[in-house]
């Protein structure tokens, strides 16, 4: 796709509002009996977005960002806990199945793994084809087959005669993948959501089912949700991108601006940590530590903020960040200068209660001050280390250190800088801008 | 084309499905019983074995009045009594009881009654616990939740007391006989076909094509008929026939305490077993003897049925058919490597691993040569499928059985392939180690991340202390980035990023010259993966390793390897160091590879036709002929030998062969079919 | 990260909850099959004997005029306070058959699953380690032929071979007839018994009359949980971490007997926990066929004698005993395995 076109004017064929999916968690017998909450899984916690007609808009995050879960909601597969989902202007979240079925017709799904979204007790005919006898469109057996051959064709799965009688089990990877659309776009969908579609195929395979793809996309006029964690073929095939962590939206944009500029810490991180088949170009040593947290307890304040390089006071420091620096510097020591700082510290246990207050008890046989002195040294060897910008005071008292964190805030999306049209960011580095 | 214009929505009522015509049913039974017919061996026998006895015993049911000589309870033919207690003659094949019954007859009525009952039950229970396990696996919620404590509840009670006990309340008010004991059987089963086939529901669930028939639309219903139970249907025979097998014995037991069966209705073998019981202590042994053979009979048939069923159905169970096939000797050329150091760590030379298979040996890895240096990272690439994975277990000796190796592995002074397993055991870990791909399995459940530690280290150095031990651990843990502080916590407090790291300090706790690393990223997250990239890095500086970094990401080799490998259908097509490769590829299938890799950077899209080949049959001469732009004649004549097209960079193709090796007739190009959809990969 | 006691002590609380629904389910079980029939209980056991009058008489006394949704509740007070009733045909309490016959069950077993789990397990691992060997068929052979043969049935051979023919070991009963007259019950279970008054001379009499019983059944189950432990013994030993185990170049025995093994006891436990159903059944017709005095026989003698509130009894403490199994094994599992404390 040499030129992007410019389809921010377009009508907005899908609008999603502040939506939320939280699935709670059963917790155990004993909790669930004496009414705790039990807490939930926060997979897609205020993602607003709106889809042009005729655009590919992708949805990039590497596990845990909620970008599945949210392609399953618009679906109405799963439920939405609070927000809204709207096409063509008509809401279109919290229907009913039987009012959301006709709906269908007009949003489609392609999956990730070829190898599991074929229904293995079906033949090809029967699996492109059902769709065609749940919503009515075709009667007879023959009509159906006419159908599906036509559709076979389209996808390029010729001569259609070889493979109407064959079960999945008989096809490969790519020809899997060829079926799948095929089905997904016989009834004419106006919108496909493509969820990795060529992550489990090989490189050589990859670049057909993406020329497919988008030659369906001119020859049907489709409008493409491309839901990946790799960022390659999203800046190949998409038109704008939206980038996810931990169930919202971080940036979103051009592709061609986000992939230039990017803004947001994490956005920076994910180019640069991708491996270039380039051996002049080199990942940089310096990228993000840690993982992707746990969406039922996430990060106060911004999500990112324990792995971003760049993070400071307003960020949503908390108290794991305090156990998390201190087991990370503990990795780098030598036995004895563990054993020696184990002996001024107390149990960590304590900090995995996420808040903006921190208590660290001092061990046996040591002091408030002993801790204190410790936390200053660990200052000094690692001065830029950004989590002491989150600390507002520390003060000690008998058995440990209290330490009061800056108030957390959650970063929201903000429109920043000169493209037309702009950039969005969630990113309080970035609040300061005129926005 | 049914594609109506964005904006319409028809209004038609959703049709009943068309009965599929009769072509198509065959069709679908035929693949439903398509892995039966391909078993062989083991599985085969047992269930072969199984059917032809329950068959038997089928027939001995079905026919009872033509093959048994006398009625069930019947004492005189001819106006002649049968003598009493009489022991096995001409005229009573098993003897008569102490009522003068011919035990023979007994024996073969007896069948008629079980395998009624049996038949009655297992449809009955069949009927009820299996749409019971259909809803309740499928909806889930509060009534699933009822269900199954009201299932396990009766499942866990012993099924011959709820038996007994329906029986008998039956018995009470309707009479014995093959119905009362039927429904005394089912009410037991029914637990069982709910448990398994909930449990099946549960997993089918989850997988995509379930997903995928609801996003289509589809009811409730159908996606329980087609997507669901389709696929699930699989477990319900196992099951079946293990519990007929079960429910023999249950209706056996019943009779022998006197309940559920009137002896004036039909003949039973458990009946007969307990009168046979007081006769034996007088010294009668057959009454109660041939009764009991055919239980034991009739039950070891089903239960073979169930086996073999099971054997060739559960995916869990399912074996592949690796015998050992012997390799030709060495016809290949001789192929030469570009000399890399005057000491290479490992050198191999002219490596085949090769499996077989029913139809043949599929020569996995097919005569591969290269070296690494010390402190060298080489990258091995290629596509699935090429044998690269293969050959990583190969040179550390890990293949399933039934493959077999061939060539030189040189490593510490020894040939790997040559070396007999107690003494690879010992090189592996301290002189060699291996990451695997996924993180998540292997580390064991059970037991602590000191424990494996440990465990490795005292295996390897028997006289190390525990200090030692601690020691040498924290310090390879602290190098991947785990606090001492976790250092007792069980696998499953780790995420996946963290159990790689934890398996490469195990791998370099020993401080091994060679580790092999297959495709230790590919299931971590992007920047999960550069961390784990980094400490591989690392591992040249700080540890001297040598490392084989077997990967399909070609941005991974340019990021971490010195030199690469491009592998192609079980042989190494190119060679060399990774600046000189990624600027100038030689062969067609690198550089076709290269063109096709979506990276940041890519304008256009490329793909190569047609697929990876089959390695039980490759294409004669050059492997990659059929697929090339620019194959010639003598690429499907003769295989390519290797060309050191510039020091140190290596490639096997006749196009970059000197001039004096390809006759002029060789170097036509090749005219070959398109490659079409149908063969694509 | 929390401590793992911490968490399995929750889980120990939260597992003993649990008990209550199920124990509940089942009485309500028991107490429905046993309302079952038509008629009452006292009609059905006494009918021919009794006058209308004195039929009548008896039921109000033992509570069957009530409504019975009532009765149900007056079941279930029972049972809580221990009262299981008293028979209708010879008047004991229930209780006290339990205690008194229930020792006997529990000696036999307790011996059958020693016997079931000393062969089923070894030969079920062995066959899985070496599968589809010639040990293997063989082990799967015996495992299927040997529950093939219902339980009485060996008995049955077991009687004519060592008692008949040979004449080593005797046939029926838990002691001789001498041997019982000289034992003190404390516990009921005889061998106890002996052992707490030092009557070490009695032992082998007691010892051979239990042979019999508890190999007969010991053996149908050991092949039941040889096919189940070579199942799991041949889906751990594919595991990702034996794979892993082999590349460190653990000895093969460390990765089979610490790695394969241990993992796969976690579902063996679990299964021949499963097996307790079996061996109470089993329990039954092995008292009846080698004249045990377990409850089991005493079930089926109530059973002839129509006597509904025993046979109600007997059958509600096999429910408390089969919800005490499955806590046992829950339990045993949370302890082996750190995943299921949560």
């Amino acid at each position: 796709m040499p030129t992007k076109p410019d389809l921010s004017h377009a009508p907005v064929l899908l609008e999603v509002a502040d939506v939320k999916v939280h699935f709670p968690l059963r917790g155990n017998f004993l909790q669930r009996m004496l009414g705790h909450d039990t807490g939930s899984v926060k997979a897609v916690d205020g993602v607003s977005f709106q889809l042009h007609r005729g655009e590919v808009l992708g949805l990039v995050g590497e596990s845990g960002s909620g970008k599945t879960t949210l392609s399953r909601a618009v679906l109405s597969l799963v439920n939405v806990t609070d927000g809204s989902i709207s096409l063509d202007g008509e809401k279109i979240s919290g229907l009913s199945e039987r009012h959301f079925r006709p709906l269908r017709k007009r949003m489609q799904l392609i999956f990730q793994d070829p190898h599991a979204s074929l229904n293995p007790a079906m033949t090809i005919l029967d699996a492109v084809g059902h769709p065609l006898r749940i919503h009515g469109i075709a009667r007879d057996d023959r009509q159906v087959k006419k159908l599906v051959g036509e559709a076979l064709e389209r996808v390029g799965l010729v001569p259609v005669d070889r493979f109407l009688r064959k079960y999945p089990s008989d096809l490969s990877g790519g020809q899997k993948q060829r079926a799948v659309l095929a089905r997904a776009i016989i009834l004419g969908p106006e919108l496909v959501i493509a969820d990795e579609p060529v992550s489990m195929l090989d490189m050589s395979v990859r670049a057909k089912v993406l020329q497919l793809m988008d030659g369906l996309k001119s020859d049907l006029g489709l409008t493409y949700l491309y839901v990946t964690h790799d960022l390659a073929t999203a800046r190949y095939f998409c038109d704008r991108i939206a980038i996810m962590y931990l169930g919202r939206i971080v940036e979103i944009g051009s592709a061609a601006d986000v992939y230039a500029h990017p803004r947001h810490p994490y956005t920076k991180a994910l180019l640069e940590a991708i491996p270039e088949p380039d051996p002049r170009h080199h990942v940089p040593r310096d990228l993000p530590r840690g993982e992707v947290p746990d969406a039922a307890v996430p990060p106060l304040g911004c999500s990112f903020h324990p792995r971003c390089p760049r993070a400071f006071a307003a960020c949503g420091w908390e108290s794991r960040d305090l156990r998390a620096l201190l087991e990370d510097r503990w990795a780098k020591l030598g036995p004895a200068e563990f054993a020696r700082e184990r002996a001024i510290i107390g149990s960590l246990d304590g900090l995995d209660v996420p808040s903006s207050e921190a208590f660290l008890p001092c061990a046996p046989g040591s002091n408030a001050a002993g801790v204190a002195a410790l936390l200053e040294e660990h200052r000094q060897a690692s001065p830029d280390e950004p989590f002491w910008r989150g600390i507002a005071a520390t003060e000690e008292r008998p058995g440990g250190v209290d330490i009061r964190f800056h108030a957390a805030t959650d970063p929201r999306l903000h429109p920043v800088g000169d493209d037309d049209p702009r950039v969005e960011v969630a990113c309080h580095l970035y609040e300061t801008e005129p926005g | 084309m049914a594609m109506t214009t964005p904006g319409t929505v028809t209004t038609r009522p959703i049709v009943d499905e068309p009965r599929e015509n009769s072509a198509g049913r065959m069709r679908g039974i035929h693949h439903a019983i398509a892995p039966l017919l391909a078993s062989r061996g083991l599985p085969r026998w047992i269930f072969l074995s199984g059917a032809a006895i329950t068959l038997l015993f089928v027939v001995l049911a079905v026919f009872a009045p033509q093959i048994a000589p006398y009625g069930f309870n019947q004492f005189v033919a001819h106006g002649v009594r049968f003598p009493q207690q009489a022991a096995p003659s001409a005229t009573h094949w098993m003897g008569t009881t102490v009522v003068s019954e011919d035990v023979y007859s007994r024996v073969i009525w007896g069948a008629r009654t079980s395998i009624e009952v049996v038949m009655l039950a297992l449809v009955f229970s069949v009927a009820i616990g299996v749409p019971m396990g259909l809803v309740s696996g499928y909806f889930g919620g509060w009534l699933d939740r009822v269900l199954v404590l009201f299932n396990d509840s009766i499942f866990a009670f012993p099924y011959l007391l709820l038996a007994i006990v329906i029986a008998f309340l039956l018995q009470n008010s309707v009479g014995g006989g093959v119905f009362t004991a039927a429904i005394a059987i089912t009410v037991v089963y029914i637990p069982q076909y709910f448990r398994v086939v909930r449990n099946s529901v549960l997993s089918v669930r989850e997988e995509s094509y379930v997903e995928a028939g609801r996003a289509l639309g589809a009811r409730p219903r159908t996606v329980i008929r087609r997507y669901v139970f389709a696929n699930v249907i699989q477990s319900v025979p196992v099951v079946a026939s293990l519990n007929a097998a079960d429910a023999i014995l249950t209706l056996a037991g019943l009779s022998f305490l006197g309940i559920g069966m009137d002896p004036s209705a039909a003949a039973e073998w458990g009946y007969d077993i307990s009168r046979g019981i007081a006769d034996a202590q007088a010294g009668f042994w057959w009454t109660g003897l041939f009764p009991g053979l055919a239980i034991i009979l009739l039950v070891t048939g089903l239960t073979l049925v169930g086996e073999g069923l099971n054997d060739n159905y559960n995916p869990l169970m399912r074996r592949r058919n690796h015998r050992s096939y012997a390799m030709p000797g060495g016809q290949r050329a001789a192929t030469t490597t570009a000399v890399v150091a005057a000491n290479p760590v490992v050198r191999v030379r002219d490596l085949r691993v090769w499996y077989g298979t029913d139809r043949g040996p599929v020569r996995a890895v097919d005569g591969v040569s290269f070296e690494i240096a010390e402190r060298e990272t080489l990258g091995l690439v290629g596509e699935s499928g090429c044998g690269k994975s293969t050959l990583g277990r190969g040179i550390l000796g890990l293949l399933p059985s039934g493959a077999t190796r061939d060539g030189v592995v040189d490593f510490a002074g020894r040939n790997l392939v040559e070396t007999s397993q107690a003494e690879m055991r010992k090189l592996r870990g301290p002189q060699i180690g291996l990451v695997f791909q996924e993180p998540m399995t292997r580390l064991d459940p059970l037991m602590r991340i000191s424990d494996h530690f440990a465990e490795a280290l005292r295996t390897h150095e028997p006289n190390i202390s525990d200090e030692e031990v601690r020691r040498r651990s924290l310090e390879a843990l602290g190098g991947v980035g785990i606090p001492p502080t976790r250092f007792r916590n069980y696998p499953y407090e780790f995420s996946g990023g963290m159990r790689q790291r934890i398996m490469i300090a195990l791998a370099l706790v020993f401080r091994p010259k060679f580790v092999i690393a297959d495709e230790p990223t590919t299931a971590l997250d992007v920047l999960v993966e550069a961390q784990i990239l980094s400490i591989i890095a690392d591992l040249k500086q700080n540890f001297d390793t040598s490392l084989l970094l077997i990967t399909h990401n070609l941005g991974i080799v340019a990021e971490s390897c010195d030199r690469v490998a491009v592998m192609y259908a079980g042989r190494i097509v190119e060679q060399g160091a990774v600046e000189d490769i990624f600027s100038r590829p030689e062969h067609p299938y690198t550089q076709e590879l290269m063109r096709s890799t979506i990276s940041l950077s890519t304008r256009e899209l490329h793909f190569i036709p047609g697929a990876p080949p089959d390695l039980v049959e490759p294409p004669s001469g050059c492997r990659f002929h059929p697929r090339c732009p620019s194959a010639m004649q003598i690429c499907r004549d003769s295989e390519p030998f290797g060309t050191e097209v510039r020091p140190g960079h290596l490639a096997e193709c006749w196009l970059r062969a000197p001039s004096g090796a390809v006759p002029d007739e060789g170097r036509v190009p090749l005219e070959r079919e398109e490659i079409g959809v149908a063969d694509e990969a | 990260m929390s401590s793992s006691t911490g968490s399995l002590r929750r889980y120990i609380l939260t597992r003993l909850v649990l008990v209550l629904p199920m124990v509940l389910i089942l009485l309500t079980l028991v107490f429905m099959l046993m309302r079952v029939a038509p008629g009452n209980p006292i009609l059905a056991a006494l009918g021919g004997h009794l006058s209308p009058a004195q039929l009548a008489a008896r039921e109000r006394a033992a509570g069957y005029d009530k409504p019975l949704i009532v009765q149900y509740f007056e079941y279930l007070r029972q049972v809580f306070t221990g009262n299981l009733g008293t028979t209708i045909t010879d008047h004991r309490a229930v209780t006290q058959i339990i205690a008194q016959n229930g020792a006997a069950t529990l000696e036999l077993t307790s011996a059958a699953m020693v016997v079931a789990i000393v062969v089923g397990i070894p030969l079920g691992m062995l066959a899985g380690r070496m599968r589809d060997t010639w040990v293997d068929a063989s082990a799967r052979i015996f495992g299927i032929v040997i529950y093939a043969a219902p339980v009485f049935f060996l008995g049955l051979l077991a009687q004519l071979l060592f008692g008949h023919i040979l004449n080593w070991l005797p046939t029926s009963s838990e002691a001789s007839v001498i041997v019982q007259a000289t034992l003190t019950p404390h516990t009921n279970i005889p061998i106890i018994d002996a052992m707490i008054d030092g009557q070490w001379g009695d032992l082998p009499d007691l010892f051979a009359h239990l042979i019999l019983p508890a190999c007969t059944l010991g053996l149908v189950i050991s092949g039941v949980v040889l096919r189940l432990v070579r199942v799991n013994v041949i889906q751990t030993m594919k595991g990702d971490y034996i794979e892993a185990a082999r590349a460190r170049g653990l000895k093969e025995r460390s990765v089979v007997v610490r790695h394969a093994f241990r993992n796969a006891l976690v579902p063996i436990i679990t299964v021949t926990g499963l097996q307790a159903a079996l061996l109470l059944s089993g329990a039954v017709l092995t008292e009846e066929t080698f004249n045990w005095p377990g409850i089991g026989s005493e079930l089926i003698y109530y059973l002839d004698a129509r006597d509904y509130i025993a046979v109600q009894g007997i059958i509600t403490v096999f429910a408390l005993a089969v919800v005490a199994i499955s806590l046992i094994i829950d339990l045993l599992n949370a302890w082996i395995d750190p995943r299921v404390r949560y």
